[in-house]
């Protein structure tokens, strides 16, 4: 072992992004809406003035909940928006975490499949997203005999 | 026959991300660390895991004791 990097993840890739919310909504049976400007919603069904491009409403949040949103920088990247009543309720996690972990898997397999790498043996340990990124390995070509074979001619 | 050199990656619940080169001595793989890295976000802390640290230590000594 030798060198180590700590990253601090951030919304940077909206296909990663996508990707993320569909694999997490499938596994814990939520949905979510992807739009332009989405609106979103409070706890008692009031429209906000925020909007955001992915939405995850209420009813699949939690008890008393506001809808989740990921609003789109501008610049390519992406910010949670959550209310702070959200951000205080713990349940509120068992939402979130799933979507980082997923959305830092989803990015490091896009990398890793741009530089000829696969991403394998990806398991959990003390909740941690756990896995290896290595090179791909070839299939040996077959031989073939008798094609592509150059003749020289000697002359003399 | 050397051993495999890979990226060993843990995703925390939040979003912190740590990767470590695993049996990888050489400059080569640095580069690469950094292009996993910054396409996940910001770089916090970057450096040498503690046995890296010790080996290169070990033949500082060495080569102090035979200027000696």
């Amino acid at each position: 072992m030798s060198e180590y990097e700590k990253v601090k993840t951030q919304y940077l890739s909206e296909d990663c992004l996508r990707r993320a919310l569909q694999t997490v909504s499938a596994q814990l049976g939520i949905e979510f809406e992807e739009g332009e400007n989405l609106h979103l919603y409070g706890y008692k069904g009031d429209r906000r003035s925020q909007t955001a491009q992915f939405v995850i409403r209420r009813e699949y949040v939690g008890a008393a909940a506001n809808d989740i949103g990921f609003v789109n920088n501008g610049d390519g990247s992406y910010s949670l928006y959550i209310s702070q009543y959200d951000q205080r309720q713990e349940g509120r996690e068992d939402l979130l975490a799933p979507i980082r972990q997923q959305y830092g898997l989803e990015v490091l397999k896009a990398k890793a499949e741009a530089q000829g790498m696969d991403v394998s043996n990806v398991r959990v340990e003390d909740g941690k997203l756990v896995g290896e990124i290595k090179p791909k390995r070839r299939k040996a070509k077959k031989m073939v005999r008798g094609k592509g074979r150059r003749r020289l001619r000697i002359r003399s | 026959m050397a051993d495999e050199q890979y990226i060993a990656f843990k995703i925390g619940p939040d979003g912190k991300v740590v990767l470590e080169v695993i049996n990888g001595d050489g400059v080569g793989c640095e580069g690469l660390l950094e292009q996993f890295s910054e396409a996940l976000g910001e770089v916090t802390e970057k450096g040498h895991t503690a046995d890296h640290d010790r080996r290169r230590r070990k033949v500082k000594t060495g080569r102090e004791k035979v200027r000696a």
